[in-house]
């Protein structure tokens, strides 16, 4: 290949100099990527994520604590007390997929599967001390009548999370608003808002990945005259209501 | 690990600063150190705009980590990591072609360039990136590959999953473009200084 034009050389051996960050930035950066690694679980085999209980639910904490929404500021650490304890996102048969392992992220055509991590962490609500988000395997030692939050209080905690979930899709966070989705499902007995995460979840996995339709395909046959369908349809580039499925 | 990683360590890890880390998270870790800038420079060329390359940056070495048990040594780190940061980029070019993303932020636009423009190195960058943002995205990502990069064709169709003969053909494209139109942006100069 012949060499490149002298005069574009040199504007970029001249140039790229300056593109190169301030050490503040590689600072922070760094801080940020330590407590993201450190907080992460090294991979778990199905078997093994299966019942590893409260142990699985630190490590979620410690997974989605990680990073702020801002930017990747690091003071968090993994025992922060205000966090509500999570669940790790694990494998489900909802019908939105997070789209984490899609072909965008195979770094080279010779490297194989995509891996099952969770998405990058997102800011969790911080529900009041009536919180009434819990995770569903929590061994609870006597659960009482008492202990159950009420229909309001759990109506309102779900329409906070959904709200934080949307509000992360607006600002182009949609691996935030997956995990959230993923904290709302795990996190309450029997969910209310189930369409309105569906679709949050649906309109996320294809700002993750455009081509990643299908969930907003499924969601807009279940509930084509909803109005979040016509949002769904928009952010997902669907110009119209996808035919009946013809999987058996 | 240096005194002020320790301390970097210590301060967000908090109770067990010298706890051992999983190795391919330390690996992950030391490819962060030593590629940090590197990327940062190139990802800035692939046409992330600069208010976005921190997160951009970040994204790409998460990427890295959560990938961290498909690397095999078939290629080099760098190489990997040029994989990973050309989808970010491209995934992230897309997301603002789509409105879903402000290309400028509030503090961005709050910036003055003229300040920035000052310095020399400042203003040959920006001649560059100007001259970038020209080429379609696909002759864009193979110029700043091989020339920026310094990425061999191969190594370019590997990272990008392309032929070997597209790489030549978008890279011969992409030269003759922006030679072209670095010639235009020296008239223009060039006509504007006799102007004045």
């Amino acid at each position: 290949m012949e060499p490149l034009d002298p005069q574009l050389r040199q504007l970029i051996d001249e140039g790229l100099p300056a593109a190169m960050p301030d050490e503040h930035a590689q600072e922070r950066g760094l801080a940020a990527f330590v407590a993201h690694v450190e907080g992460s679980p090294p991979p778990i085999p199905p078997a093994a994520g299966a019942g590893s209980g409260l142990t699985k639910l630190l490590v979620g904490v410690a997974t989605l604590g990680a990073v702020t929404t801002g930017g990747w500021a690091a003071t968090r650490t993994p025992s922060e007390p205000s966090r509500p304890v999570v669940r790790e996102p694990a494998p489900s048969a909802e019908p939105a997929p997070l789209a984490e392992g899609s072909m965008e992220e195979t770094p080279s055509p010779a490297v194989p599967a995509p891996s099952s991590q969770p998405p990058p962490p997102p800011v969790l609500p911080t529900p009041t001390a009536s919180a009434t988000a819990r995770p569903r395997n929590r061994r609870a030692s006597t659960p009482t009548e008492a202990a159950k939050p009420s229909v309001a209080d759990q109506l309102k905690a779900e329409a906070t999370l959904i709200a934080k979930a949307e509000s992360a899709l607006d600002r182009g966070k949609p691996r935030e608003a997956l995990a959230l989705c993923d904290f709302h499902r795990e996190g309450f007995d029997a969910p209310q808002l189930t369409t309105e995460r569906t679709a949050i979840a649906a309109m996320a996995a294809c700002m993750v990945d455009e081509t990643d339709t299908a969930a907003g395909e499924a969601f807009v046959r279940a509930h084509p005259k909803s109005a979040l369908a016509k949002r769904v349809r928009q952010r997902c580039g669907l110009t119209s209501t996808p035919s009946k499925s013809t999987s058996p | 690990m240096t005194d002020s990683d320790e301390h970097l360590h210590s301060q967000t890890v908090g109770s067990n600063p010298r706890r051992r880390r999983d190795p391919a998270a330390q690996w992950v870790i030391d490819a962060y150190r030593e590629h940090f800038r590197y990327t940062w420079a190139l990802v800035g060329r692939l046409g992330v705009p600069s208010s976005h390359i921190e997160d951009v940056v970040q994204e790409i070495f998460i990427v890295l980590h959560r990938r961290r048990h498909d690397f095999r040594n078939e290629s080099s780190v760098k190489t990997w990591l040029h994989g990973i940061a050309l989808r970010v980029a491209r995934r992230h070019r897309g997301r603002i072609q789509r409105g879903e993303l402000d290309p400028l932020p509030p503090d961005a636009r709050s910036k003055a360039p003229s300040i920035e423009a000052r310095v020399a190195g400042r203003a040959q960058l920006a001649r560059l990136d100007a001259l970038l943002d020209q080429l379609p995205d696909a002759q864009r990502e193979v110029f700043v590959l091989a020339e920026v990069a310094q990425l061999r064709a191969p190594e370019i169709a590997q990272v990008m999953g392309i032929k070997l003969n597209t790489v030549y053909s978008r890279l011969r494209l992409a030269r003759g473009r922006m030679k072209a139109s670095l010639e235009a942006m020296r008239s223009a100069d060039t006509e504007a200084h006799g102007a004045a």
